[in-house]
């Protein structure tokens, strides 16, 4: 059996440029693998949040709100070792929690690679002035770049040094408390601790919005699917591709407007009343979420002696 | 242009969150003024909207992809007040749920995002679009004919392009301050350690050569799409 002549023809399309064909892999690929990822990520935090583990046994709203000031007194540290103090802390606290460490590094590595590149530049007395601590290179004449003048001689300073290393290890212990919640709380129970902390409507809002998301997000994935699966060629790049986008952000708002309408409806034909809904008061009391639910167990009284004495450590090392 | 934790010091994360606070409250009483049944559920998905719209990755021309606020186009399809709520609510999921941008630089990213560009976009919507002395609703209708005229295009185009190159600007500002706000005793700085002659340069120039384009591009392409596919929800919001 021979193959065609008409199949064998290159059409207009396909004797384009590879670059574009990858181009438009690449911003349809892009945006379906952010969607796996989100996706994945949520499903990893239900997998490690029903680990019988020690931070998933602490009651989530006190969890949250503790975290939330350690990020906070992590935020006022000055000193090196105390900040390391908090990376140190806060990996302890993910084995303990039984979070497979591969996993955790892999959600912190992002952020560290990101921190890292950035600064590095920062340790150069081109960024950072001070001690010369490594020279690099010497130019034959000042230049300058804007309001930027770039001195003669280029050098590693024990200033930029030590403030870029603040910065990294300040970076990856924020980012490490922040996945040390996410990853020991389901993201309902995690939503749900969250607007506890805000007032009135917001707390609807914010539970409802982020249910909505993944429907949103799913939406998403199926028009990227039905359109890479419709097109076989690089066309749809560029204005194309642009309008594609823009129409789809457009059908997701109509998409939007017709549910909310709906849920309007349903929620008033279940007895919801607005009227009762104020944005910034305590509101209508929400079953299981109220502060007066809570019940300490062995756990919760554990990590607050924990934080009160890691809090006190801090403290009293600054006050030094 | 989402901030991260680490990158701010106490006292400009601090007065940013004293500055968003007071802006959250008089948006929830604007919302409140025009309160409807079935505002909640809208809120919420406008909320989802905001969110997922920036997961998209737009084709840029070079071969590369960027990613829209989409804080100008909320405006006008719901209205500042309600965007500045609806916004602000997707920035915080993403840095609660997602750790996309800091906890505590959730003030600078909302005061950046929600507020600055939100308001400056959709202020200069209205103002080229000519319809100043009008409500926000007969505005989202096109100065109220129901129709979105070319001039309301470049009006939203325009509008989309300052907003984000502001937020920028404000988030390069926040990021440049901090060398001279918070430095140690040995003279390191203790945040973020660019000056402000290397935040302002850095994160502008792909603002306004690429990211604001992108931006007011695809604000124009989504109200065109509208204009022709969906005309009746163009003035829905509040």
């Amino acid at each position: 059996m021979t193959i065609p002549e008409w199949l064998k023809q290159k059409t207009e399309h396909g004797a384009q440029s590879r670059e574009h064909g990858k181009a438009k892999e690449r911003f349809l690929d892009k945006t379906l693998r952010d969607i796996v990822s989100f996706t994945e990520n949520t499903m990893f935090n239900e997998t490690t949040s029903l680990k019988n583990g020690f931070l998933q046994s602490v009651e989530t709203r006190l969890k949250v709100l503790t975290i939330m000031f350690f990020i906070i007194l992590l935020s006022l540290q000055k000193s090196i070792l105390a900040i390391a103090v908090f990376s140190l802390v806060s990996l302890a606290l993910a084995l303990i929690s039984r979070i497979p460490m591969l996993l955790f590094i892999q959600r912190i590595l992002p952020a560290f690679f990101f921190t890292l590149l950035i600064s590095l530049s920062a340790t150069l007395n081109v960024i950072v002035q001070g001690e010369p601590f490594a020279n690099l290179y010497r130019f034959s004449k000042l230049y300058s770049i804007g309001g930027l003048t770039i001195p003669r001689e280029i050098y590693i300073t024990k200033q930029g040094l030590l403030s870029s290393l603040t910065l990294l290890l300040r970076v990856t212990a924020s980012v490490s408390l922040v996945f040390l919640l996410t990853l020991t709380t389901p993201p309902n129970k995690f939503i749900k601790a969250v607007s506890s902390f805000m007032p009135g409507t917001f707390k609807s809002i914010v539970s409802m919005s982020y249910r909505y998301i993944f429907f949103l997000v799913r939406k998403v994935e199926q028009f990227i699917m039905g359109f890479k699966s419709r097109n076989i060629s690089a066309a749809s790049y560029g204005v194309t591709g642009r309008k594609w986008v823009a129409s789809r952000m457009g059908l997701l708002f109509s998409i939007s407007l017709k549910l909310s309408a709906e849920l309007g409806q349903a929620m008033e034909s279940r007895g919801y009343r607005y009227e009762n809904f104020k944005f910034f008061a305590s509101g209508e009391p929400v079953r299981g979420g109220q502060i007066s639910d809570f019940k300490f167990s062995m756990a919760d009284i554990t990590w607050i002696i924990f934080s009160v004495i890691f809090t006190g450590a801090i403290i009293w090392k600054s006050l030094m | 242009m989402h901030i991260p934790d680490g990158y701010l010091g106490p006292y400009t994360y601090g007065g940013l969150w004293a500055a968003i606070v007071p802006i959250w409250i008089y948006a929830s009483g604007k919302i409140k003024e025009t309160l409807k049944a079935s505002q909640v559920p809208f809120l919420a998905l406008s909320a989802a909207f905001s969110f997922v719209i920036m997961l998209f990755n737009v084709p840029i021309p070079g071969g590369t992809t960027g990613h829209a606020t989409g804080a100008t186009l909320i405006a006008i399809l719901i209205g500042p007040w309600a965007a500045i709520i609806a916004v602000s609510i997707a920035l915080i999921i993403q840095s609660f749920m997602f750790g996309d941008g800091g906890i505590t630089a959730i003030g600078a990213n909302c005061f950046n995002i929600a507020f600055a560009d939100v308001l400056v976009g959709y202020g200069i919507y209205r103002l080229v679009a000519g319809v100043r002395g009008q409500s926000p609703q007969a505005t989202r209708r096109g100065g109220g004919s129901g129709v979105i005229s070319t001039r309301h295009l470049i009006g939203a185009g325009a509008g989309a392009y300052i907003g984000i190159n502001l937020a920028a600007f404000l988030t390069a500002f926040e990021l440049g301050i901090q060398t001279v706000l918070h430095v140690g005793t040995d003279g390191r700085p203790l945040y973020s350690p660019f000056p402000l002659a290397v935040t302002i340069p850095a994160i502008m120039i792909e603002h306004a050569v690429l990211f604001g384009i992108v931006e007011a591009v695809i604000t124009i392409f989504v109200l065109i799409y509208l204009r022709k596919s969906h005309p009746d929800l163009i003035g829905r919001g509040l």
